[in-house]
């Protein structure tokens, strides 16, 4: 997939970071969907329509992978960006691309690209 | 009860004694004596009476039997105390001609009368019997110097024995008090042999010396350290075991607890192809390890914060230069911005990162970034306890706030204000309904802004609230008003 025209959505709990995320993708060319908790993330899974998701892995204090496991479920591409730099995921996301913080745009863009 | 006789008649007594007697005057006469003494001479009575006893028995004056017999008999008369001969040979003349070897014991006691001896009393007995005895053995075996080396040696084995005690008591006493655990457990069935206070400590006090490990400890059983013991015990191959988790009783019938362990286990004994047994040794490592995982923890929390903390920067870097802001004036943001951060963290810091009060995080935000004008923003309300992300949130929140006031509301001229109330209501399920109103007055007129910069988007964005919050922004002609609602956890001091 390309960044451009895509739709992405964002699932983290620091508004600055978020914010600045947010700001990187649409330099980008995509459109973003923003969720602070993890119900809101998975509300919007529910209604609406995007092409992939990058989810902070640690989200006021709780683990994000029940999102992935739905993302999963819906065949919807995703990464993990995570301040935890040894931290392992478990089993079945261990080959999900993570980006550890902080990140670049380019870091972001190769990871939901797939390619450099 | 017999009757006691009238009289005893001690000359029949006498008489009639097994034990032989014979009756000697001072000069040695010969005055009388009993059947047993006739017996044990071989001598008619009427052959000794009124005789020397040197007469009756000759013997060669010079000899030493004869100086023995009459010293003693000198003793006695000079002194009126009775004298002892433990061993004497004096040989006696057969009936039939020629001496008899003998050797004799004999007590003479004196009969006083007015203080001077009246007669001498001879008690003797016939050793010749053991004499012989002693003497055959002794020829047998050497026995004098045999019995001397015997008893140098029992006294030697018995000084051995005592320093071996002392040293057996002394190691045990080590053992005991050694600051490690020490235990010794013996055979197929690891029966414990020895204990030491730490060991008995780490088994929450049970009693184990005699019992079989899987009677002392049947919870160690079941976690494979009996198989390893008799690993150790049948190989004779020593185990050695790192911050190893065990589950144990910390008191007799209670729950398991986790300990670390460092131990070794050692096969102990040479003589057969097993070992007898495995002696245990070791140290009770928990609190160390628990030190070292809480650390790794909060090395670990550290690097959380210090990646997202740069994340947080490289956010603020990003909105403060872009091309639409003049180099100079988007430095001076991002300072600005910087400063209001390191305002937050310092306040966490002062409080472990664990909380921030309301009021408190609002004033140092307010603080930091408008300086001395700082006096014209009034902030009331109760002081709650927010969580180290919410209380960042807010202070940058209110330092866009701030700067915004500064740079085109009600902080811009010399005489506007800035009202900041808030309010809390009681906690419900842990949560707790804040409400933050920040009304800005006597400032220039106010128009909603063309474009949402960043300060405008991240104050609608809200508090990182772990439930959403409602940010509204009302840019009325007299100041803007700023109304945030959130619903927030409760943090316990």
């Amino acid at each position: 997939m390309t960044l451009s025209g895509a739709t992405v959505l964002i699932l983290e709990d620091e508004p600055i970071i978020g914010l600045a995320l947010e700001d990187m993708l649409s330099r980008h060319g995509a459109s973003v969907l923003f969720a602070s908790q993890m119900e809101e993330a998975i509300d919007l899974i529910e209604r609406e329509r995007f092409d992939s998701a990058i989810l902070d892995v640690n989200v006021h204090g709780a683990l994000s992978y029940p999102v992935a496991a739905l993302l999963a479920d819906r065949n919807v591409p995703f990464i993990f960006a995570t301040g935890y730099g040894d931290r392992s995921h478990p089993p079945e996301f261990a080959a999900v691309p993570t980006i550890a913080k902080p990140y670049s745009a380019e870091d972001i863009r190769i990871a939901l690209e797939g390619r450099p | 009860m017999l009757a006691r006789p009238a009289s005893i008649d001690f000359e029949a007594l006498f008489g009639a004694s097994p034990n032989p007697y014979v009756l000697l005057a001072p000069d040695l006469t010969i005055v009388t004596m009993n059947e047993a003494y006739l017996a044990t001479t071989m001598r008619e009575r009427d052959d000794l009476i009124g005789r020397s006893i040197f007469e009756a028995f000759p013997s060669d004056p010079d000899s030493d039997s004869h100086q023995l017999l009459q010293n003693s008999f000198k003793r006695v008369v000079r002194t009126g105390e009775r004298d002892e001969i433990a061993l004497i040979r004096y040989d006696i003349e057969q009936p039939s001609g020629g001496f008899e070897e003998r050797y004799w014991s004999a007590t003479h006691t004196p009969l006083l009368d007015v203080g001077k001896v009246a007669y001498i009393l001879q008690h003797t007995v016939d050793v010749t019997e053991l004499h012989r005895l002693r003497t055959f053995a002794a020829e047998a075996g050497h026995h004098a110097r045999e019995e001397s080396g015997v008893f140098q040696r029992a006294n030697a084995v018995q000084e051995a024995n005592q320093s071996l005690a002392e040293e057996t008591q002394r190691l045990r006493a080590m053992f005991e008090q050694a600051p490690g655990f020490v235990a010794v457990l013996a055979g197929p069935d690891q029966r414990f042999q020895l204990a030491n206070a730490a060991y008995r400590r780490l088994v929450g006090g049970r009693d184990v010396i005699g019992k079989a490990i899987s009677e002392a400890l049947p919870e160690v059983v079941e976690q494979g350290f009996a198989d390893l013991l008799d690993q150790v015990r049948t190989s004779r191959e020593a185990y050695i075991g790192r911050g190893v988790s065990v589950m144990l009783e910390a008191e007799s019938g209670g729950p398991l607890e986790e300990r670390f362990l460092d131990f070794i286990y050692q096969p102990i004994g040479t003589e057969n192809e097993e070992a007898s047994g495995v002696f245990v040794q070791g140290h009770d490592v928990t609190e160390q390890r628990r030190a070292e995982d809480h650390q790794r923890l909060l090395i670990n929390e550290l690097n959380h914060r210090v990646k997202n903390t740069l994340s947080i920067v490289q956010a603020l870097a990003m909105q403060s230069f872009n091309d639409r802001v003049e180099p100079a004036a988007a430095r001076e943001t991002f300072d600005a911005r910087l400063n209001a951060l390191s305002a937050a963290h310092n306040l966490l810091t002062m409080e472990n990162w664990e909380s921030a009060g309301l009021l408190e995080t609002i004033e140092t935000s307010v603080a930091a970034t408008a300086g001395a004008n700082a006096a014209r923003v009034s902030i009331c309300g109760p002081d709650i306890l927010l969580a180290p992300q919410t209380a960042v949130s807010l202070a940058m929140a209110i330092h866009e706030l701030c700067t915004n006031a500064i740079k085109y509301g009600a902080l811009s001229n010399e005489s506007g204000t800035v009202d900041v109330r808030c309010a809390a209501s009681s906690a419900v399920d842990n949560l707790v309904d804040v409400a933050i109103e920040w009304t800005e007055e006597g400032g220039p007129a106010v128009s909603t802004p063309s474009r949402r910069g960043f300060g405008t988007r991240l104050i609608e964005r809200g508090l990182s609230a772990e439930l959403r919050s409602q940010v509204t922004l009302d840019f009325r002609e007299t100041g803007l008003k700023c109304t945030i609602l959130a619903k927030l956890p409760t943090v316990s001091e």
